[in-house]
């Protein structure tokens, strides 16, 4: 390990005031501290400004979250206007259907099909989607 | 109800159970918000949001773990990001934000400590408060700040060295 210097001397030196653990051994730090003048001096500051702050204690304001929190994670009810929107545009392809001579063919037996997937788009859902967010009792 | 009952249950759909974890820990999320964002106000904010995250997270939450330093990532995530949108921290209260009157030491000084605070970057006066105030050994620092060990012992030094200059300054100008 190469020695360290001044700076990793005097965090160090923190650390083992305050009784944390330090990277640098203490007897190291002992030695550095005992031969660096500087290096005393600039622990000693740092430990009367931690002297300071070590009797202050942390402001409490008022927390009054709940309510607005609460709001949010209520489940929403699911809107109803996909729903409709499919049934009207099931009865118009009805009403489309009795129109006499139409030549439309293929194209209009794959509307109901398209209709049905851009409502389940629109949902987010899926018939055919397997739920993977779903987990065992104690697991 | 213990944490891990709380979030069990909300595992399993009871929103209810949140209120437990909301009640016990917005205070405290509150506090430590404001000494990050410098104002109450938006503290609040960051926080619903970051209640919020928990909230939709806690599916995957791990119950081997403790609730409050996996919140206070989702919080301080919440607070950088308004910082970043802000451009800084908004200090609007002129009152002390992040002290309070303490009996046995002297107002003066708790409000000259209080300015020196604001003075310091947000990530300085986070790492200090959370080690002085909250009394968080540098393992939870490095746990609650997701850092190395080695990253927290130096990022406190030099937070705590540029307060000593600010505190200092403040002293030579009174």
């Amino acid at each position: 390990m190469s020695k360290p210097g001044c700076e990793e001397i005097q965090m160090a030196a923190m650390a083992i005031e305050e009784s944390q653990v330090s990277e640098v051994p203490a007897p190291l730090v002992q030695e550095h501290l005992s031969e660096c003048a500087a290096c005393r001096e600039a622990v000693a500051a740092m430990s009367s400004t931690l002297a300071v702050l070590v009797r202050q204690t942390r402001r409490r304001h008022p927390a009054d979250l709940l309510p607005a929190i609460q709001r949010n994670i209520a489940p929403r009810p699911a809107a109803a206007w996909p729903y409709i929107a499919l049934v009207v545009l099931l009865v118009v392809y009805r009403l489309i259907e009795l129109v006499p001579d139409r030549q439309w063919s293929m194209a209009i037996q794959i509307i109901p099909l398209l209709i049905a997937f851009g409502v389940f788009q629109i949902l987010k859902q899926s018939p055919f989607q397997i739920a993977t967010e779903l987990r065992l009792e104690g697991e | 109800m213990e944490d891990t009952e709380a979030i069990r249950r909300c595992q399993n759909g009871e929103r209810d159970a949140f209120d437990n974890l909301v009640l016990r820990y917005q205070a405290e999320a509150i506090g430590h918000a404001t000494a990050i964002l410098g104002n109450a106000e938006d503290a609040r904010e960051a926080v619903q949001e970051a209640f919020l995250d928990a909230f939709c997270a806690l599916a995957r939450f791990d119950l081997a773990r403790r609730f409050y330093p996996w919140f206070y990532a989702l919080l301080r995530n919440r607070c950088f990001r308004l910082i970043r949108v802000r451009r800084n921290c908004t200090f609007v209260d002129l009152d002390m934000i992040v002290l309070a009157e303490t009996a046995g030491v002297s107002i003066e000084e708790t409000i000259a400590l209080d300015l020196a605070l604001r003075q310091l970057s947000p990530e300085d006066r986070e790492i200090v408060t959370l080690r002085h105030l909250d009394g968080l050994s540098y393992q939870e620092l490095a746990e609650w700040l997701v850092i190395p060990a080695g990253t927290v012992m130096s990022r406190l030094f030099y937070a705590r060295r540029r307060l000593k200059d600010l505190l200092s300054g403040t002293k030579e100008e009174t």
